[in-house]
C-alpha cells in the first residue's frame, strides 16, 4: 500500500492546504459563428451549471467573469452500428462566458499560413511577373471590340 | 404566341391606360415594347440540374465533388514546353526619344536627342560586333532594309494568312501577337512608301539557359506610310480605311538565334513608346463594362469616371 498524503485536521482559522478540483472539464473551442471579442465559448460537461462555470474560471484560473450562458446542443441520431441499430451521439453543453473588466480573448493562430509570395529579385518572382504580364496581354480591350492590336495605325 | 402576348399585355395593364384591348395589333404591341422592356418567360424550371451551377464553383470544389462521386483522377505531370528558337521578350527595350520624327535635328531639342542617342550606342556597338562574329553578312547599314522587307513580307503573309510563310518570317513569340483577334475578319494592309530610310537604333545580345546560347535582337526604326482596313465577318468595315494612307512610326525588333547556323532574322515584336498617339476608335459601338447597379440606384448618381490607362512604353 502506497503511502497517502495525510493532511492535518482543518480547524477554523487554519490555512487551507488542500486544493479541491472538480471532476468536470471545460474545453475551450473555436466559435462556429462570430462572437463578440469579450465572449469565449466552451464545451462543458452536462452536469455543470452556470455557477460551476463561474466558480471554475474565477477560483482556479482567476479569470474575471461577467455573465455565463449555457445551452444544450443536440447531437445526431442517424449513425448506425454493425447491427443496423440507431446509435445516438451524446449531447453536450455549450457555455458562453462573457469576460469582465474590459478583457478580450482571441484564438491564437498556432499554424499560420505560409506566405506564398516569393522573395524580391528571385527567379520565381520574375517568372510570376512575366506570367501575369502575359495573362494581361491576352485579355482583349473592351473598347476595341476584339480588333487586333498589332498594327500601329 | 397568343398566351405570351396575353401575358405581356397583362404585365402592361397597370402602367398603361385601360383602353388597350386584347385584340391589339402587333404594331401596337411592338410600340409598347419599345417603351417598356418587359421580359417574357415561357417556361418554369421545376428542377434545376446541379450541373447548371457548375460554372460558379471553383476548381477545388469540383475536385471535391468528383472525389465524393468516386471519380479517381490519376496524377498528371504538367510539363511545359521550352522553346529555344527565340526568346520570350525584348531584352533591354529601346526607349524612343520623345518627339521622334517630329523634331528636326537642326533645332535645340533635336540636337539634345542626338547627344542622348550617342550615349546609348556603346552597348549596341558591342552587340553589333558580336553579331558580326556569327553572322558575316550582317551590316548596320544594309540590315534595316532587310528588316523592312521582312516586315512587308510578314504583313503580306498575314493578310493572305499564309501560315507556313508567316512562321518562317516571324518568331514564335510574335506569331500569336499578330494573329490574335483576326479570326473571322478580313485584313487589307498595304505598304505605300517609306518616308525616311529605316535606321538601326539598338542591338542587344541576350543569352538564354547557358552562357554561350546567344540571340541577337536588333531594333529598327521605320517611318512609313501604310493603309489598313479591317472588315468583320459580314464584310462591314470595322477599322481604318482602305484608300487613306497613314503615317506610321514603328520600332521593329528583329531576332535571330546566333549560334544556330541555319538561323535567320525574323520579326520578334514592336516597341510602342509612351508618347505614341492614341489609335482611332473602331466604327461600331461597344459597351464598356462598369460598376454593377444596386436596385433603385441611378447610374447618373454614381458620377462614374471611365478609368484611363497610363501612358507607358510597352512592346507587342
Amino acid at each position: 500500500m502506497a503511502k497517502r498524503i495525510i493532511y492535518p485536521l482543518y480547524q477554523l482559522g487554519n490555512p487551507q492546504l488542500r486544493i479541491f478540483r472538480p471532476t468536470f472539464n471545460m474545453t475551450l473551442v473555436r466559435p462556429g459563428k462570430e462572437q463578440p471579442p469579450d465572449t469565449v465559448q466552451f464545451r462543458i460537461s452536462m452536469a455543470m451549471t452556470k455557477c460551476d462555470v463561474r466558480n471554475y474560471l474565477e477560483k482556479i484560473y482567476s479569470v474575471p467573469v461577467s455573465a455565463v450562458r449555457t445551452r444544450i446542443q443536440y447531437c445526431s441520431n442517424k449513425k448506425r452500428n454493425h447491427l443496423n441499430q440507431r446509435v445516438k451521439r451524446p449531447d453536450y453543453k455549450v457555455a458562453y462566458v462573457q469576460l469582465a473588466q474590459q478583457q478580450t480573448f482571441q484564438f491564437p493562430d498556432i499554424f499560420p499560413e505560409k506566405d506564398k509570395k516569393s522573395k524580391e529579385g528571385s527567379v520565381e518572382e520574375m517568372h510570376e511577373k512575366f506570367m501575369e504580364d502575359e495573362r494581361q496581354r491576352q485579355k482583349p480591350d473592351p473598347r476595341r471590340g476584339g480588333v487586333t492590336e498589332w498594327f500601329g495605325l | 404566341m397568343a398566351a405570351s402576348i396575353c401575358r405581356t399585355l397583362k404585365c402592361l395593364q397597370p402602367t398603361s391606360c385601360q383602353n388597350i384591348k386584347y385584340g391589339s395589333s402587333l404594331l401596337d404591341v411592338r410600340l409598347w415594347q419599345a417603351v417598356l422592356r418587359v421580359p417574357v418567360r415561357t417556361k418554369r424550371r421545376l428542377f434545376i440540374p446541379p450541373s447548371a451551377n457548375i460554372k460558379s464553383k471553383t476548381q477545388d470544389e469540383q475536385e471535391k465533388k468528383a472525389r465524393a462521386a468516386g471519380v479517381v483522377v490519376r496524377q498528371e505531370y504538367m510539363e511545359r514546353p521550352i522553346n529555344i528558337s527565340c526568346t520570350a521578350g525584348i531584352y533591354d527595350p529601346y526607349v524612343p526619344p520623345e518627339g521622334d520624327a517630329r523634331l528636326s535635328t537642326l533645332t535645340k531639342e533635336g540636337l539634345k536627342q542626338r547627344t542622348e542617342q550617342l550615349r546609348q550606342t556603346a552597348a549596341s556597338q558591342l552587340a553589333i560586333r558580336k553579331i558580326k562574329d556569327y553572322d558575316s553578312t550582317f551590316t548596320s547599314k544594309e540590315f534595316p532594309g532587310i528588316g523592312q522587307q521582312i516586315f512587308i513580307d510578314a504583313h503580306a503573309a498575314l493578310t493572305e494568312f499564309n501560315k507556313e510563310k508567316l512562321h518562317s518570317l516571324v518568331t514564335e513569340r510574335c506569331y500569336p501577337e499578330m494573329v490574335r483577334g483576326n479570326r473571322y475578319k478580313t485584313l487589307r494592309w498595304r505598304f505605300i512608301e517609306s518616308l525616311e530610310p529605316p535606321r538601326l537604333v539598338q542591338a542587344r545580345c541576350p543569352d538564354m539557359i547557358s552562357k554561350g546560347n546567344l540571340y541577337g535582337q536588333v531594333t529598327v526604326r521605320m517611318h512609313s506610310r501604310q493603309t489598313l482596313a479591317i472588315y468583320d465577318r459580314f464584310g462591314r468595315l470595322m477599322l481604318g480605311d482602305e484608300e487613306e494612307p497613314r503615317d506610321v512610326l514603328e520600332y521593329l525588333v528583329m531576332e535571330r538565334h546566333l549560334v544556330n547556323p541555319y538561323g535567320r532574322w525574323r520579326l520578334h515584336g514592336k516597341i510602342v513608346p509612351a508618347w505614341a498617339p492614341p489609335k482611332d476608335p473602331i466604327i461600331k459601338t461597344v459597351m464598356i463594362p462598369g460598376p454593377k447597379l444596386k436596385s433603385g440606384e441611378q447610374f447618373e448618381d454614381l458620377n462614374y469616371q471611365i478609368p484611363k490607362p497610363n501612358a507607358v512604353q510597352w512592346h507587342k
